[in-house]
This record gives structure tokens, C-alpha cells and sequence, in this order.
């Protein structure tokens, strides 16, 4: 009888036998291993206990002292604060190096005062004033990198530091409120009243990390009572550095024994570790690795919470290692046997996911790369040797203009069909491709299906098969139709540039070419005006020179139409008072209205703010065309101008501020009212002989408005008159109100220079005489050099005390023989002052960057020349008044004691003895010191005597200090300075 | 014997090794700083400035002085010469920081032939306001003298309470002047009334002296710039005609007034160094702020303030340097 065949093999059998006891005797093993550990661990818990209480006692018994301790020297810093009247920089270090010799564990101190916003400038200005001469409240951007402190309700700027060192000296300014870490442990400070610690921070101090712990001080002596006392009164606060490891004492701290203190500076919120002794991880009760041997002590002081945890690390010399190693052995032989075998089964699987993820990735990238075709911007196409098309995806169809690819395969017999150029590009097309088989970036032009033409870029490459026969060719078409317009666009975009830059070159350069002769023209004739008596010729010469600034006058508008059209005119806002602007045209305009015979009337809004942010020589420009449109198209009537303003937001701070110009002159026609603001647009019919103009100055005024953020528009009656109504929107309100300025340095003065030589170097001829000329009269000597390079060998040769230096020169250029002068140690010290023809926006910058150090325009005046020379020439300066009176009666303040009531005389005394005592060594304090800020005081001192005693001239000497000394006129502050023991003589002299 | 020998060489060779110098930075290989000091080295501020410098320095850098001797010759043209001579022994010694101390010095020195330049300097002692020196430069960096004003003010106020008339004793100098105007502006800003007395002569004191009497307390600078000071008819004047409290900022017009707050030399010079110090380890001068002294000291001039039975708070008191 045949034997039944098993179901199971018997190796088979016998082989799962043999796992299963292999599985048997690794558990067994694990087992007895992790049992005999177990009894060891037990053994050495109980004995490392005992021995670890004690220890950890002591160190949390030093943790908390010394918390106790910051916390009192914290009080006791508040103390300080609310007992003295005003705790300063010496006494704050006095105290803390008291409290840092004492406390290892306070590593520095520093004070905070509360800085409001609003007193922010005044607070940054008295440390500047007091030596810390770049001090501003900064913080830190992301970078670590100082920047200004950005706006906030309050500031906490360091004052006070110690240790000061150079190192610490760069915190000085920090607003300590910036840092996120900070502040809610200083707003909690400051509601309680108590120490209250911060998020740890990495100091510099070393490794590790630290945290201050700070403390509010308040005004008055106490701790208010009250949460919103406390709120309110908060005047600063102060801060301890505390360094968490010298909390555990001045010992070396146990090595065997890991230490984490955290701590909590709000309650209820998470911690901080600010100390570990291990591995710098977190330490918790679970994370330790033998958490058997941690203790937990939490720690409360005041406000102040901690953590502190203390953990027994396990050694080789606390346990029986012997047995661990044999029982470590027996599992592990286990282990690495268990491993083998399912390492073996496991890698089978492994083999057979893997294939399974090929195939999957396979499929994925047919379909990615299925994706990529039909989805593509550009045309993927095949087509064979003979032309036909094999292939093409959806965006080649619609290249061409087809609805989809297999109506443009069916369709296409020869792709050659396509071709549009079917000249020269062609051929180069198929020479390349059958030279190279691949043809890169090829631009062709081809035809759409309806026969549009469009521009495309052509990669293609030939396929072959593996015996080298052609299969077909396949590539890539891009439309770049658009992009060819594009081009075509910037093209067309840069040459305009081109011809606006010629354009700007041209005016720079006519206006240099016309300005030079100009100043000849204008310069001499000003001479002549002072020389000729006979009326006739003095006539000539005022045809001359109003022609000649007529010129001036056309060159300028120009320029600015330019500027302005090439957007290179920015408002220059300052504050100006509106009030005195008015004035001022009024009294430009009045002797040309009374010629006339015409009436001006002004009239503004008493309440408009006196100081409001405008470009004032704008302002001025847009007023004086419109005025003097005004006179020039009125023969009979009037003219008024009228300044209101309105809050269209309802606001005070920027109102809009609108000037009307109405006149009763001729009028404009409605139809023309849109032409006048145009540029080289007259009104029709205006005769050009009778009134002039070159139709610029409607056309600039518009432009001028618009840039000050303005509009302006016309309301006009042919024969009755116009009006022009500007509105300058949202015009900002300053508290700087302008004071007015005197008249001109050199009309209110008689500058007599000391003996000097000055450099005048021009190219032309001309130019050096009219400065010489101008100069005659001086004690000056002229020095003369037609180049850049002359001057240079002029300078060096006679070392003057000036130099006039042309910036268009040939040969060398003014700005190249200034820069030549600036590098040389010997004529370094040389003033170089340009005088120039050239106008254009950025040429005094492009002198000062060149080392100038002054700059004049052509055509110059005298005055101008002399007011520039003498900033930097010694000389002296006369007042033209004071000379008449100092001839007059040897006192620059006359008083006549007969014109003086007797009441008047009676108060003379008790003036004069406080002339002499208060006021006579006040004034050598600020003659001496010439500390402007003094000097302004002085004057007001002056001034009040002066009201005080009514006493006109002592008031208007006092005024008329401060505003020498407003306007930084350090010459008119010397000489008005000066005379006051004349003032005071004067007072005496009264008396008898 | 013999046997004894190797063991003997053995011992030698190691005490050998015990006796060979510790590898450093010796003397020669430290970096040099030079210090252009305005003054002459007996004058009691430069010695006080030294005193700072030192130890901050030693070890750390090679130093060298250089006295400008302008205290006793101010004449512009002998500072000017002073002040090539210390550009040629810079030149000669090619030093790794100059600290300058004194005004003198940075007027003469630094402003005119060192201005951004490439070699870094540090000033201190420089009066208040170091603008008129065109600081800050790239290359600079210090301590600026601020005399002890605040201090002054705030603990007048405490002995003197109410006080709305303060009377200045100034000489004409310009120095003097510059401080008594800046004091003036404080009162000025605080609703008091300053009034500078100037005294150009003993005669002129006198008067003045007499007319401070008025006033609420008093302001006196010292007498270096009264022309024919006498020692002994001032003390005797004073100590006949004082009726209110005299305060001064200068340490050396202690017996003349009755309190001095004065500033530390210490102080500018320790700053001064430790500044340098960075310097040379690699910051760059314009890191370092220029900042304003801290520190002051009080002396007090027990003999004057009986005679009008004023009584200062204990920390004052206990703060002060007692003089007779």
C-alpha cells in the first residue's frame, strides 16, 4: 500500500519547531535579564536616596537663600529710589557695586525711567546735552542690529548701568520695553510693586543663559496702594542680572548630581529652564533617564517662582555591573539571533514592495510626463523626413490656430507648408538639421492657419533608431510674437529716453551758453549804474539790464518747464507764514499797481495758522505769475488777492488752503480756457508786442500747483475780468511759525575785508574782469587763472585766501582741479567758492561733493559776491545805520535825557544798578562763550528789563539780538553784542 | 657617590624646566599705546588720570607718555609745536591707540592732523561739549568731562529749599563762563534767577563776594583766573563776610567755599583705557559711544559751613571728604 503523501513536509514542521523554541528561549532570557536588573536598580535606589536627601537639601536650601536675598536687594533698590530726591548715575554705582561685592550671583544693575512719548525728544536732547553726545532710545531689529525706537505710548531707556564699561556703554538707550521677554514681566512689576523675574535671555556673560529681575520704582516714597495707583505712578524700573548658577553657591556644583532650575515669570504661564547641569535639555520629572532618583522642590518668594529639579544620574560604581553585562550578553545573543531571521523574511518583503513602488512610479511619470505634454505652453510636435506631422499636443494646434491636434495632423500634408520665409531661413534651418541633427532657438516667421503671421522659436533634434536609420524628427515651438513686440516697444521706449536726455543736455547746455555772457552783460552794467550820472545813458542801462533779466527770466521758465516734465522738481517743504508771504507780494507789487493806477487788495483769514508746511519759493512763483497776470491784463480797477482755508475732513492739522487772484482786466473767452494752462499757448489775439510773455507762466504755475499736491482753475468774463482760485490740498499745520528775515547782509552792512588775495578762475576773459571790477574797491588783490590747471599752479604759487572757481572750464575742469586742491595737505584749507553758469537741479551738489564750499550762480550781483567772500575772509562789517548814528553822537542806542519824562528818569537808577550788577556779568558770559542758546536768553532778559522799565530802546537792542542771533548771524550777534556797555553808558550818561 | 649622579642631573634638568620663564606676551611684544596728555605730568588731574590708566593698562599694552605741558604754557603757538611733536613721536613710534587727554590735545592733535583717520583715538577729559572739535570722527571715541552740576543742583536744592536767587562767582575765563552759562540755563529752565557776578581782580572779588551775600546760596568757581589773588586776605575775607552757603565744582577751591562737587579723574582715566583696551581686541572706535562721566565726590569745608550753622543730610555728610 502506497504511504500518504504529508500535507506539510516534515522539514518544514521541523523548521517551524526550530523558531518557535528559538522564540521561547529569547523571551526566557529578556526575562531573567530585565528580572535581575530590576533587583540591582532596587538596591541602588534605596542607597542613593538616603545619601541624595541630604545633598539635595543643601542645594536647595543655597537656591533659596540667594533668591531671597535678590529679592531683598531688589526692595532694597526700590528703597533707594523712593527715598531720595533724585538718585544719580554716581549713587546708583556706589550702591550696586555695594550690592555686586556682596552677591556673586547679581552680575549687573540698571535703571529705566518711564519716558512718555511726548517727552521723549526733551529726555533724548538733555542726555545729549549732558555728554552722552549720540544718545537716542533704541531697540534691536531681528538682526540684533540698533535702530531708533519705533513710536509707542512709553519708553524704559537705560540711564543707569553697572558695571559701566566701554562694553556696557552701547546699551545706553536700549528701551528695555522692546524686548517681548521683558515686558510682561515689567508690566507686571509695575502693577504689583514686586520683584518679578523674566524670561531667561543668552547674555554676555558667557555660555548659558540668565534673567533680570526687575523691580518698578514710583513717584513719591512708597509703593502705591492700588493697582491703578501703581499703574499711574510708575516713574522706572530696575533691573538685577542674575546669573542662575551662582544661585547654587560659590562651591563647585556636585558632578554627579544633575541640577535644572526653571523659572515661572508670570503665574499660570509656562517656564523657562534658565539653569541645567546636564546636557542643557529641559529637565522633567519623566524625561530624566532614571527618574527614580529625581526630586522636585518648588520655590516661591514674593512673586517670584522657580522649579528647582535635582536628578542622580546612574554610575558603574553604584551597581553589580557584572551580572548586568552577563545578563545584557544572553539577551542580546537572543536578540541578534531573532534579528537575523526577520531580517531575512523582512528583506523578501522589502524586494517585493520595491518592485511593486517601480511599477507605481512608472505609471506615475507616463502620466506626469502625459501631463506635461498635453498641458504644455509650448507646441510639442514630431513630424517625419517627409514633412508629415507624427505628433502634436494640444498648444501646437493652437499655435497655428487649429481647434485641436489631430485636425492639424490630418489637415497638414508638409510642414513646410507653415513656413512664411521660405528664402534664406529655411535653408539654414534644413542645412542645420541635417548637419548637426539638432537645430537650438531657431527663429522663423510661419503662418497661421488663416494666415496670420506669426513669430515663433524652434528647438529640434532628429530620433534614430538603433541602427542608426532616421525615425522622424521631434521638438519644441514657441510663439514669440508678443515678445517680439515687447522689444520692438523697449526699443522705441529707449530711444525716446535717449532724446529726452539729449533734450535735458541741450537745456543745460544753452542755459550755460546764454547765462555766461549774461553775467557780463548783467555784471557791467551794474558797475555802469554806479558810475553814469546822465539820465539818458542811466535809461539805456536800465533798458539793459531789465532786458537782460527779462532773459534770465525766460531761461528759468524753460528750466523749470523742463524739470518739472521730467519729474525732477520735489517740493522743499518748510514752514512759512502765509501772513508775512502775503506782505511781501503786496509790497513787490504795490509800485507797479500804482504806476497803473490800479488798486491792490489783500485779505487773509486772520485764523489761518501762522506756520504751515510749503515750499515758499513755489508758492511765491505760482502767486507772482498770477499777480503779475494779473497787472500786466488789467488797465483800469483793481486786483485782489484772498487767502481762506477749509477743513475738508474736519481736522485742524491740514486744512486745504485756497488763494483767490481776481482782477478787472480784459478777460479770456470761455473757449480759450482750456488752452492758457498749456505750454507756448497765448490767449488768441492777446498781442504778444503789447503784452510780452512767451506763454510759459500759466503753463509752469499749473505744473508748480500740481507738484505742491494743488489744483488750480479759472473763472474769466471777456472784458470783465478773471478770477484763478488755487487750492493746496491737506496743507500740514506746524508750530514753527518763520520769523521774518532782515533784508540782505550786504544792503544793512559795509563789509570792509582785512588785506587777502583771492583765485578767480574763468575761462573767459570777460567774466575775470566784471569780478575783478567788483572787487576794486576792496583791499583784496586778484589773482587770475584761465583753466583748472592754471589755478591749481596759481594756488600753489600764491596761496590765496579764496578761490572763485568756474566749474566749465577746457583744459581741466573747476570740479577736477577743486578735487586737486582738496587732496593737497598745503591747499586744503583754501576756500573754493563755484561760480558757475550752469542751473541745473543737482549742480551745488555736484560742487560740494567735488569739495567746494560755497556756490554762486551766474549772472552774480555784487552783494552776492561780497556776502559770499565774507564768509570766508576776515573782515569787519559796519551797519549802515549804526555808522550814521555812531558819527551822529558816539553811541550806537541814543537816549536824549531831555526827551525823558521825569518818571522815566526817576526809574533810571534802580535800571541801572541792575544793568550793572545782573546784567553786565551775564553779558560776559555770553560775549565770551558766544553760546547761542545763552545769547537768546540774554536778549529776552533785555528785552523783559526793557518792558518792564518801558524803555523802548533797551527792548528793541534786546530784539534785535535775538533775531541777529535767530538767523545764526554770528557777525551782527558780535557787533550788537559789543555795544551794550555802550547801552549801558548811554543809561548812565542820563543821569549825569 | 657616582650612583648619585644621574639622579642629581635628573633633579637639575627638571628644576631647569621649573625655572624657564611662563610663555606670554612679554614687554616687546605687546602693542604700543601712546598717551598725549595735554598737561605735565606733576599736575594733580593728570596724576588722577594716571591712576585710572595704569592698572586697566598693564600687561595689556606697551604705554607710553607724551606731556603737552599746556597748563603752564597755553600760548596757542607753544600748543601747536607740542602738538607736531606729538605727531612726529606717533609717526616714529607707530602706537596701536593714542589716548588723548584733555582738551589740548584734541584741539591741537586730533582735530587738525587725525580727523578719520586711520589710527584710532580715545579722549577724555575733553570739556562738555566736544563739538566745537567737530566729534565724533570715525576714529574716536571717549569720555567727555562733565563737571558735577547736576549733583550740585539737585543737593542745593535739598540744603537749600526754596531757593529762587543763585549769585556765580566767575572769573573772565572763558572755560568758567562756559559752565556758569550752561548752570544759568538750568536755573533758567527751573524759574530761578542766575545773575554772574565776574571778578577780574581781588578787589573785584571782594565787592562781588559782598553783593552774592544777597542771593540764596552761591556759585564760586575758585581763583585761577582772579589776577593778584591773595591767599590769606581771601580766607580772611571770606571767613568775615560769609552769611550763605558757597558751593564749588573745582577740587582745589576747597578753602574757599564751603562745598565742592567735584568730578574723578580715576574715572575718565579707567574708561579711557578700558576703551582702548577694546580697540586693540577689534571694535571699532565709532562702536563705542562717546559718553559723559558718572562719577563724583564731595568735600567739605567744615570751618566755613559753622559759620552759618547750616546742616547738610546724613548721606552727604557721610559721602563727604572733610577738609579744615
Amino acid at each position: 500500500m502506497a504511504q500518504k503523501e504529508p500535507l506539510v513536509s516534515r522539514e518544514t514542521i521541523l523548521a517551524l519547531r526550530m523558531k518557535r523554541e528559538l522564540l521561547v528561549t529569547v523571551l526566557i532570557g529578556v526575562i531573567v535579564t530585565a528580572a535581575l536588573i530590576a533587583v540591582t536598580w532596587n538596591g541602588v535606589r534605596q542607597r542613593g536616596l538616603k545619601t541624595l536627601e541630604y545633598k539635595y537639601g543643601l542645594i536647595k536650601e543655597s537656591v533659596l537663600q540667594n533668591i531671597n536675598a535678590g529679592d531683598a536687594v531688589a526692595k532694597s533698590m526700590q528703597a533707594l529710589f523712593h527715598s531720595s530726591v533724585q538718585v544719580d548715575a554716581d549713587q546708583f554705582r556706589i550702591f550696586s557695586e555695594e550690592i555686586l561685592s556682596r552677591y556673586s550671583f547679581i552680575r549687573s544693575t540698571s535703571y529705566y525711567p518711564r519716558v512718555y512719548s511726548r517727552e521723549r525728544q526733551a529726555f533724548e536732547k538733555e542726555q545729549r546735552d549732558w555728554g552722552f553726545i549720540s544718545y537716542e532710545i533704541f531697540e534691536y531689529n531681528t538682526n540684533h542690529e540698533k535702530k531708533t525706537a519705533g513710536a509707542r505710548n512709553k519708553y524704559f531707556p537705560v540711564l543707569f548701568q553697572y558695571p559701566f564699561s566701554p562694553e556696557t556703554a552701547s546699551l545706553f538707550g536700549y528701551d528695555i520695553l522692546s524686548s517681548p521677554g521683558f515686558f510682561r514681566s515689567i508690566a507686571k512689576t509695575i502693577e504689583s510693586g514686586e520683584p518679578v523675574p523674566s524670561e531667561p535671555y543668552k547674555w554676555k556673560y558667557g555660555e548659558g543663559r540668565g534673567y533680570k529681575l526687575f523691580i518698578a520704582v514710583y513717584e513719591g516714597k512708597n509703593v502705591p496702594a492700588t493697582r491703578k495707583e501703581r499703574k499711574e505712578k510708575a516713574s522706572g524700573v530696575i533691573s538685577l542680572t542674575i546669573d542662575p548658577k551662582s544661585l547654587f553657591g560659590k562651591e563647585d556644583l556636585p558632578r554627579d548630581i544633575v541640577i535644572s532650575l526653571a523659572v515661572f515669570p508670570l503665574p499660570g504661564k509656562k517656564g523657562f529652564t534658565v539653569f541645567h547641569s546636564g546636557d542643557g535639555k529641559t529637565v522633567t520629572k519623566s524625561a530624566l533617564p532614571l527618574p527614580d532618583l529625581a526630586l522636585e522642590y518648588p520655590i516661591r518668594v514674593s512673586q517670584q517662582r522657580f522649579h528647582l529639579s535635582l536628578a542622580k544620574g546612574l554610575f558603574l560604581s553604584d551597581i553589580n555591573y557584572r551580572l548586568l553585562i552577563i545578563s545584557f550578553v544572553i539577551g542580546l545573543t537572543f536578540c541578534m539571533g531573532s534579528f537575523i531571521i526577520v531580517r531575512r523574511g523582512g528583506k523578501l518583503k522589502i524586494l517585493a514592495h520595491k518592485r511593486k513602488l517601480a511599477e507605481e512610479a512608472m505609471a506615475e511619470s507616463e502620466k506626469k510626463f502625459r501631463g506635461i505634454f498635453e498641458n504644455a505652453e509650448e507646441g510639442i510636435f514630431q513630424y517625419s523626413s517627409g514633412g508629415r506631422i507624427l505628433t502634436a499636443n494640444p498648444a501646437f494646434a493652437k499655435i497655428f490656430g487649429y481647434d485641436s491636434p489631430e485636425e492639424i495632423i490630418e489637415t497638414i500634408a508638409d510642414i513646410k507648408d507653415f513656413v512664411h520665409d521660405r528664402g534664406a531661413s529655411l535653408d539654414v534651418y534644413q542645412k542645420q538639421l541635417s548637419e548637426y541633427n539638432t537645430v537650438s532657438g531657431f527663429e522663423i516667421s510661419l503662418y497661421k492657419k488663416n494666415r496670420d503671421i506669426i513669430f515663433t522659436k524652434i528647438n529640434v533634434h532628429s530620433v534614430f533608431d538603433e541602427a542608426g536609420e532616421l525615425l522622424y524628427y521631434e521638438g519644441i515651438l514657441e510663439d514669440i510674437t508678443q515678445k517680439k513686440h515687447v522689444e520692438e516697444l523697449k526699443r522705441e521706449k529707449e530711444a525716446s529716453e535717449a532724446a529726452n536726455r539729449a533734450k535735458s543736455e541741450f537745456l543745460a547746455n544753452m542755459s550755460h551758453d546764454i547765462r555766461t555772457p549774461m553775467n557780463a552783460i548783467l555784471g557791467f552794467t551794474e558797475l555802469l549804474e554806479s558810475e553814469i550820472n546822465d539820465n539818458t545813458q542811466k535809461r539805456y542801462l536800465s533798458s539793459i539790464s531789465a532786458s537782460g533779466k527779462t532773459l534770465l527770466n525766460l531761461i528759468n521758465d524753460i528750466l523749470d518747464l523742463s524739470r518739472i516734465e521730467a519729474g525732477k522738481l520735489e517740493p522743499q517743504l518748510k514752514p512759512v507764514n502765509l501772513h508775512t508771504v502775503l506782505g511781501e507780494i503786496e509790497l513787490m507789487f504795490s509800485h507797479r499797481v500804482t504806476e497803473k493806477g490800479l488798486d491792490l487788495i489783500t485779505d487773509i483769514d486772520e485764523s489761518l495758522p501762522r506756520g504751515l508746511l510749503l515750499d515758499e519759493y513755489r508758492l511765491k512763483q505760482v502767486l507772482i505769475n498770477l499777480i503779475g497776470n494779473a497787472v500786466k491784463f488789467t488797465a483800469a480797477g483793481s486786483i485782489s488777492i484772498s487767502v481762506q482755508y477749509e477743513n475738508p475732513t474736519g481736522g485742524t492739522s491740514a486744512p486745504d488752503i485756497i488763494f483767490l487772484v481776481r482782477d478787472t482786466g480784459i478777460g479770456i473767452p470761455e473757449e480759450q480756457l482750456d488752452r492758457i494752462f498749456k505750454p507756448f499757448q497765448q490767449q488768441q489775439g492777446q498781442d504778444s508786442g503789447t503784452f510780452g510773455g512767451t506763454g510759459l507762466g500759466l503753463a509752469i504755475t499749473r505744473r508748480l500747483v500740481e507738484m505742491m499736491g494743488g489744483e488750480i482753475s479759472v473763472r474769466s468774463e471777456q472784458g470783465r475780468g478773471s478770477t484763478f482760485r488755487t487750492r493746496l490740498k491737506e496743507v500740514q499745520v506746524t508750530a514753527v511759525i518763520p520769523e521774518h528775515e532782515d533784508e540782505s547782509d550786504y544792503h544793512q552792512y559795509i563789509v570792509e575785508f582785512e588785506e587777502n588775495s583771492v583765485l578767480v578762475v574763468d575761462d573767459i576773459d570777460y567774466n575775470r574782469e566784471l569780478v575783478k571790477e567788483f572787487l576794486k574797491e576792496y583791499n583784496l588783490t586778484i589773482i587770475e587763472a584761465n583753466n583748472g590747471e592754471h589755478a591749481v599752479e596759481q594756488a600753489r604759487r600764491f596761496m590765496p585766501g579764496v578761490i572763485l572757481m568756474d566749474m566749465k572750464m577746457p583744459v581741466m575742469t573747476g570740479y577736477e582741479a577743486t578735487e586737486i586742491i582738496k587732496q593737497d595737505e598745503s591747499l586744503i584749507n583754501i576756500p573754493v567758492v563755484a561760480l558757475t553758469a550752469s542751473a541745473m537741479t543737482g549742480d551745488e551738489d555736484l560742487s560740494m561733493e567735488a569739495g567746494c564750499n560755497g556756490f554762486l550762480r551766474k549772472p552774480v550781483s555784487r552783494g552776492e559776491l561780497v556776502s559770499e567772500l565774507a564768509r570766508f575772509l576776515p573782515h569787519s562789517k559796519k551797519e549802515r545805520a549804526a555808522v550814521s548814528k555812531e558819527s551822529g553822537n558816539g553811541s550806537v542806542i541814543s537816549f536824549v535825557p531831555g526827551s525823558l519824562s521825569p518818571e522815566m528818569k526817576s526809574r533810571l537808577p534802580r535800571l541801572l544798578e541792575r544793568l550793572e550788577t545782573e546784567f553786565m556779568g551775564n553779558w560776559e558770559l555770553v560775549k565770551k562763550t558766544m553760546i547761542f542758546s545763552g545769547i537768546l536768553d540774554f536778549a529776552a532778559e533785555v528785552m523783559e528789563l526793557g518792558e518792564e522799565f518801558r524803555l523802548e530802546p533797551l527792548a528793541e537792542w534786546g530784539k534785535k539780538l535775538r533775531e541777529a542771533a535767530q538767523g545764526f548771524d554770528v557777525e551782527r550777534v558780535r557787533v550788537r553784542l559789543g555795544s551794550f556797555p555802550g547801552l549801558v553808558a548811554a543809561v548812565r550818561a542820563c543821569l549825569g | 657617590m657616582p650612583k648619585m649622579i644621574p639622579i642629581m642631573a635628573l633633579m637639575l634638568f627638571f628644576l631647569c624646566l621649573g625655572c624657564k620663564k611662563e610663555p606670554g606676551k612679554t614687554q616687546e611684544n605687546l602693542p604700543t599705546c601712546l598717551i598725549v596728555s595735554s598737561y605735565h605730568k606733576e599736575y594733580a588731574w593728570q596724576q588722577g588720570l594716571e591712576k585710572g590708566f595704569r592698572p586697566v593698562l598693564k600687561g595689556k599694552c606697551a604705554s607710553r607718555y607724551f606731556y603737552m605741558d599746556t597748563k603752564r604754557n597755553p600760548a596757542p603757538e607753544f600748543c601747536g609745536q607740542k602738538a607736531l611733536e606729538a605727531k612726529a613721536l606717533i609717526e616714529s613710534l607707530k602706537p596701536a591707540v593714542v589716548i588723548a587727554s584733555d582738551d589740548n590735545a584734541s584741539k591741537y592733535l586730533v582735530q587738525p592732523y587725525y580727523k578719520d583717520a586711520d589710527l584710532p583715538f580715545v579722549f577724555c577729559g575733553v570739556n562738555w561739549s566736544v563739538k566745537e572739535y567737530g566729534y565724533p570722527y570715525s576714529n574716536v571715541t571717549g569720555m567727555i568731562e562733565v563737571v558735577a552740576i547736576k549733583p550740585l543742583i539737585t543737593q542745593a536744592k535739598r540744603i537749600v529749599p526754596g531757593a529762587r536767587r543763585i549769585a556765580c562767582i566767575t572769573s573772565n575765563t572763558l572755560t568758567e563762563l562756559k559752565v556758569a552759562l550752561r548752570v544759568k540755563e538750568i536755573y533758567r529752565a527751573e524759574g530761578v534767577k542766575f545773575t554772574n557776578l565776574v571778578a577780574t581782580n581781588m578787589a573785584d572779588f571782594k565787592r562781588v563776594y559782598k553783593q552774592a551775600q544777597g542771593y540764596d546760596y552761591i556759585l564760586f568757581w575758585g581763583y585761577v583766573g582772579i589776577k593778584d589773588w591773595d591767599d590769606a586776605a581771601a580766607k580772611d575775607f571770606i571767613g568775615k563776610h560769609s552769611k550763605k552757603l558757597t558751593i564749588g565744582l573745582n577740587r582745589w577751591s576747597y578753602p574757599y567755599v564751603m562745598l565742592v562737587f567735584n568730578i574723578v579723574p580715576e574715572e575718565q582715566g579707567r574708561y579711557a583705557a578700558e576703551a582702548a583696551l577694546k580697540i586693540l581686541e577689534g571694535t571699532k572706535p565709532a562702536d563705542i559711544p562717546i559718553i559723559a562721566n558718572h562719577e563724583w565726590n564731595i568735600i567739605m569745608n567744615e570751618a566755613l559751613l559753622d559759620i552759618i550753622k547750616i546742616k547738610l543730610p546724613g548721606d552727604l555728610r557721610r559721602k563727604a571728604k572733610r577738609v579744615e
